[in-house]
């Protein structure tokens, strides 16, 4: 029997060895189709809207992605497979919605949070950061003691590095064991309040604009550019994700030594997490009971008999229980040291119509919106989607 | 009867569906769609992105017809002789309009960089180290934007005015010279009235084609710095990757409504001036 699998090219090789573990102890092939990274939610939506479905998907994990899905209609509900008690509460942030599970992230999840250069950071004598007010006198001490060295470095030309300091890192504390989505989805607080964890960030975030914490061509600089800076001194820190700039850094044999990451929020460091695209997976409904039973059963494997050669082939922090974790070395340490400092799922994970955040995130990067009037449109998004979902 | 229904296929009913959902609840989040009225207008509305993306697409198409107008009727001009030399030059303004418009946009976003090579061949001429950040300012941001489009198509413009140019018969322009018309006054007098069928192309298919502007602005900013140059097709793509397929549809009817309510009164307007020989 042959599985057609929707994957990101992002795959990595462990994921490759996955998928060919599987092929051997199951007898069954696996035809893996590619989807454009670029765009690869949308375009695995629009072939969802037009009743395309693949066997296995590989897919965001938020709930504002999945409940564009239909999941009711469209995925299986893994919520009793053998998996989910291993996951612990990741079973009730990755994949789920309205009860039910329908996805395993395996991991390893992303983490948010600053990359900074160890040299420039002593060559000031400061400390890494550890909360959005720890920024401000970072940035204030480097432009006195190294005004070449830009003290954040954005790269806005991307698209969506933006939001991860504008409006998602400074949340994180707030949202420890969901309680900042539960109560925007209970109506009881609202993402526009004036003193909202989002507009307060956002407040941040634009005075750091406006003070030149930020790099000249911050507007139109590519993720590429920031680990270079960062690497070369040329900038002191980096919002942004270990499993985009990581390999980024990883291109310089002595990264390890040169760059630190820490969680930063509005009161401690605690660092964001979602599971990634990479390792998530679904099982969608395509009326064929069969290669529905398959899919299912390579769920299975991979979170069975194929989870701990997975691991260690990542050489991930296990998200399941029961399996050994390998020793993280390089860069791969200290992101696994800062997540035991402290670390929650990120809101944006459970918010409906959160991607509305990151055009308006460059906004205020370019100063043209206030946050007050950012949290004003994520709240029209968001009840928007809200309401459609309650139907 | 086969044009017919191609026509009927891929324009007729395309536009009859988008119509519809404009004006229809649909999104990713529900299988349920069911007529909202004004809705979806009033939402894009308060949240900014239509007044918005209408002036930047307004704006972002004058430039566009402006540039590559100007620049191309001076080539024609220049061009108009045939001859080897003309026909080597004629060949290079044209190969632009050969290269694809995502390649053009990564092209120029590359050159426009703060330390790419625009900036450095500027730091040339100039003292001191030129680093601007051509594509990061809003107001520069969308006129290069608008001229990397004009320089795309500028060629195919230029051919168009050559062809004008030499149908102007060389018995009027001499009688002129005879009388004493003085280059610009020819210029002016007998070449424009005659290139009005010139224009009446030009401005129609460059304007009425810049208002559906997308792909050189994806390559180049993606709408950005902020939303500077987020024209309309760019908030329609934003809102339809956001889920609402009826706000994108929304936004793709106003394409559409700015598309006909503009090419039929400026192709009435240019043919009413076209002067018959």
């Amino acid at each position: 029997m042959t599985l057609t699998v929707w994957r990101s090219p992002l795959d990595t090789p462990a994921i490759n060895n996955l998928y060919k573990a599987y092929e051997k102890a199951s007898g069954n092939k696996l035809n893996l189709v590619s989807l454009p990274s670029d765009a690869y939610e949308v375009t695995v939506k629009t072939k969802f809207v037009t009743g395309s479905k693949p066997d296995i998907l590989n897919f965001a994990a938020g709930v504002d992605q999945i409940s564009q899905l239909n999941p009711a209609k469209n995925l299986i509900d893994l919520s009793d497979l053998d998996f989910i008690k291993r996951e612990g509460s990741l079973a009730k942030s990755a994949g789920y919605f309205n009860g039910h599970t329908y996805a395993v992230a395996l991991g390893p999840v992303a983490s948010y949070g600053i990359f900074y250069n160890k040299q420039v950071f002593a060559n000031a004598g400061l400390e890494p950061p550890k909360t959005f007010d720890d920024l401000k006198t970072v940035c204030s001490t480097l432009k006195s003691k190294a005004p070449a060295v830009a003290p954040i470095f954005e790269a806005g030309g991307e698209g969506w590095p933006p939001q991860i300091l504008a409006g998602m890192l400074y949340v994180t504390d707030a949202n420890k064991d969901g309680a900042y989505v539960a109560s925007l989805m209970d109506g009881s607080a609202k993402l526009s309040d004036a003193n909202s964890p989002l507009v307060k960030g956002l407040a941040d975030y634009a005075e750091f604009r406006t003070s030149h914490c930020f790099n000249s061509d911050a507007t139109t600089a590519k993720l590429g550019d920031s680990a270079k800076a960062l690497l070369a001194g040329k900038a002191a820190m980096v919002a942004q994700v270990d499993s985009a700039m990581t390999p980024l850094l990883a291109d310089d044999p002595a990264a390890a030594r040169k760059i630190g990451f820490v969680g930063v929020s509005a009161s401690g460091p605690v660092v964001a997490t979602t599971p990634n695209i990479t390792g998530t997976y679904y099982a969608p409904k395509t009326g064929d009971a069969i290669k529905e039973r398959a899919a299912v059963d390579f769920i299975n494997f991979i979170t069975g008999k194929g989870y701990q050669q997975y691991i260690n082939d990542a050489n991930a922090v296990p998200t399941l229980s029961g399996v050994d974790a390998p020793k993280q070395v390089g860069l791969n340490a200290a992101v696994a040291t800062a997540l035991q400092s402290g670390s929650a799922p990120t809101y944006l994970t459970n918010l409906p119509a959160s991607t509305a955040l990151g055009p308006l995130a460059l906004q205020v990067l370019a100063g043209q919106i206030s946050p007050q009037d950012v949290g004003v449109k994520m709240n029209v998004s968001f009840e928007a989607a809200k309401q459609k979902l309650a139907k | 009867m086969p044009s017919l229904a191609l026509i009927v296929v891929f324009f007729i009913i395309p536009f009859v569906f988008n119509a519809g959902f404009a004006f229809s609840d649909w999104t990713s989040f529900s299988d349920a769609i069911a007529f909202n009225g004004l809705d979806n207008f009033r939402l894009i509305t308060d949240l900014g992105i239509l007044g918005h993306a209408i002036e930047v697409t307004v704006i972002y198409a004058l430039v566009v017809v402006v540039v590559q107008n100007v620049v191309s009727l001076g080539l024609a001009t220049l061009l108009q002789t045939p001859s080897r030399r003309t026909t080597f030059f004629r060949t290079l303004f044209f190969l632009p309009v050969l290269i694809s418009p995502l390649a053009a946009g990564y092209i120029w976003s590359a050159m426009l960089r703060p330390n790419g090579p625009v900036n450095s061949a500027i730091s040339v001429l100039v003292p001191g180290h030129f680093d601007y950040a051509w594509l990061g300012n809003a107001t520069s941001a969308l006129i290069c934007t608008a001229a990397i489009e004009a320089w795309k198509w500028s060629g195919l413009a230029t051919l168009v005015y050559v062809a004008g140019l030499n149908s102007v018969p060389r018995p009027i322009i001499e009688a002129a010279t005879m009388d004493g018309a003085a280059g610009w006054t020819r210029f002016w007098r007998i070449k424009v009235p005659l290139l009005i069928p010139a224009f009446t192309f030009n401005l129609v298919i460059g304007f009425v084609g810049t208002l559906s502007a997308f792909d050189v602005i994806m390559a180049t900013t993606s709408g950005g710095p902020g939303n500077a140059t987020t024209v309309l097709n760019v908030a329609l793509f934003q809102q339809y990757g956001l889920g609402f397929f009826g706000n994108a549809s929304a936004l793709s009817l106003v394409v559409t409504t700015l598309v006909v309510a503009t090419a039929v009164p400026l192709v009435a307007f240019m043919r009413r001036r076209e002067v018959a020989l």
